[in-house]
């Protein structure tokens, strides 16, 4: 169950950024591959530009096919990653999915399924834009981590094929 | 195949009932806020103009207010600038013009007596000058009239804006993206990547087509003023900013923008036919490099509305909401055409979901 937003939350200042879950997407970013050499002060910006979202269990985060608009970073929860009704992964807190869409407009391909509920921010491609267009020193790393980041799932692709691979022509 | 038996579930449907949910809605708020509508308008225009200067600031680690209080100081001290050096020159020269408007009919009297001397001189067949004048002066005023009428409305709405248009613009440059985002958040989770997307098309093609338009409008007003000023013809920077102005409104502003020039000839010292002449050239000139080279590489696709829509666009709003509505119709009806389309477009990937999961 998601909590209940107030109805005063009508009457919020709208113009003052509802903080909080800045400083845990921080803490969580500062772990992951993407933001790696990046300084803290850099990276708690970088948070305060993301987008929070709060799922319930078994509502889908995105669908295959679906037009990428950013990754998704997870902060509390787990997500699977399911094709056709397998999963093929489950994210945990602090890790990020989805990145392949920071690169361009490609359609998810598999879709993403809260199994508990679960609390994550989207960083939208339009803001990585923007950033690396404001502060390309930075951006040159974290392209280069975002590309290590792409490789990696790459290799990992390639792994679990020749596995699959294998396995069949032994069978 | 079983998506085909609900009409609902057809993507244009979908797209044209959550457009149109989302169209009364801002209708609604627009009725709402019907007597700050024109400040918010101008606000968000100076905004899209000065953000990104307030973006070069901040890429140089100023804080945000910081950011946006210098650009909003630099602008009111750069328009203080422009009218204490513009302003009297202009102000002289509408003093002048509405001196010698007196005198526009006995002026054209003369310019049509002497083409009559020239045609009975040359054998052609005459023309009654007396007639003609008459006739010309009166399609001219209430042309003009109508124009004038106009345009000092939105001068006037200007002028009663003038504290609220500063403040608004000012916390739009602090604050847009924050209110923005915070929008956002009230999109379903289903729905917060497709409105994110549809969002950042709408607003790249609009705020192209604003910058667009506003450098079309500055290239015609120096183009203009520099052909004038050349022919030798009276007025030339105000009547540059005033063709510059006329030609953002579509199909009409062509033919509206060359009034001004011919009105300025027939109250001038020497209101002769070659002069007039040399005033059209200069517009059509414009108007030629305009079509040539200003549109297609500035103003691109944006504009890429049937001519008919266009034509009919610009007249309901000319009608409705007088020179605001001529210049505000066509970022409208292009905001509306980029938007529903996004929509389809989403829907349409959103329909193909469950035939993706199939295979």
């Amino acid at each position: 169950m998601t909590e209940k937003k107030p109805v005063s939350a009508l009457w919020h200042n709208y113009f003052k950024q509802q903080g909080g879950w800045i400083e845990d997407a921080a803490k969580k970013c500062e772990e992951n591959l993407l933001f790696k050499g990046l300084s803290p002060t850099v990276i708690r910006w970088f948070a305060s530009k993301m987008h929070p979202r709060e799922y319930r269990a078994g509502e889908n985060i995105f669908h295959a096919g679906d037009e990428g608009a950013g990754a998704i970073l997870l902060r509390t929860g787990s997500i699977a990653i399911r094709s056709k009704g397998v999963d093929l992964a489950v994210i945990k807190p602090g890790d990020m999915f989805g990145e392949v869409a920071l690169v361009d407009g490609q359609a998810r391909t598999a879709d993403a399924v809260a199994i508990e509920p679960c609390k994550l921010v989207f960083l939208l491609r339009t803001d990585l834009d923007d950033w690396i267009n404001s502060q390309p020193k930075h951006a040159g790393k974290l392209l280069k981590n975002l590309g290590a980041m792409l490789a990696r799932r790459l290799l990992e692709c390639n792994k679990s094929m020749a596995k699959k691979t294998s396995g069949d022509i032994s069978k | 195949m079983m998506l085909m038996d609900r009409p609902t579930n057809h993507p244009v449907v979908q797209a044209t009932i959550v457009f149109l949910t989302g169209l009364l809605l801002v209708l609604g708020i627009l009725l709402i806020a019907n007597p700050v509508v024109f400040a918010l308008c101008v606000s968000l225009g100076l905004f899209a103009v000065l953000s990104p200067a307030v973006d070069y600031f901040q890429q140089r680690g100023w804080p945000t207010t910081k950011a946006a209080g210098t650009v909003m100081a630099l602008a009111t001290v750069g328009l203080i600038l422009f009218a204490a050096l513009l302003y009297p020159l202009l102000m002289s020269q509408v003093r002048q013009i509405s001196e010698q408007v007196s005198h526009l009919d006995q002026q054209l009297f003369l310019v049509l007596s002497n083409t009559n001397v020239w045609l009975l001189a040359h054998d052609i067949s005459a023309i009654n000058a007396q007639e003609l004048t008459d006739s010309t002066l009166k399609q001219v005023s209430e042309q003009a009239s109508s124009t004038i009428h106009s345009m000092s409305d939105f001068f006037t709405h200007i002028a009663t804006s003038l504290v609220l248009i500063p403040l608004v613009t000012f916390f739009l440059l602090c604050d847009f993206v924050l209110l923005r985002n915070q929008a956002m958040q009230l999109l379903p989770n289903r729905h917060f990547e497709l409105g994110w997307l549809i969002y950042i098309r709408a607003a790249t093609q609009l705020q192209s087509y604003i910058r667009g338009i506003s450098i079309q409008a500055m290239i015609m007003a120096t183009v203009t003023t520099i052909g004038f000023w050349l022919a030798g013809i009276d007025y030339a920077p105000l009547l540059g900013i005033i063709v510059g102005l006329l030609n953002m409104i579509p199909f009409f502003g062509i033919s509206l923008a060359k009034i001004p020039p011919v009105v300025a000839v027939l109250i001038s010292s020497d209101p002769s036919a070659l002069n007039i002449i040399l005033a059209l050239a200069v517009v059509f000139i414009a108007q030629a490099v305009d079509n040539a080279y200003v549109i297609p590489r500035i103003v691109a696709k944006a504009a890429s509305l049937h001519p008919l829509t266009v034509m009919l666009g610009v007249m309901l709003g000319g009608y409705y909401f007088g020179f605001f509505g001529l210049i505000l119709t066509i970022p409208v009806l292009f905001s509306i055409k980029v938007v529903f389309n996004e929509l389809v477009r989403g829907m349409r990937r959103q329909h193909l979901k469950p035939l993706m999961s199939s295979l």
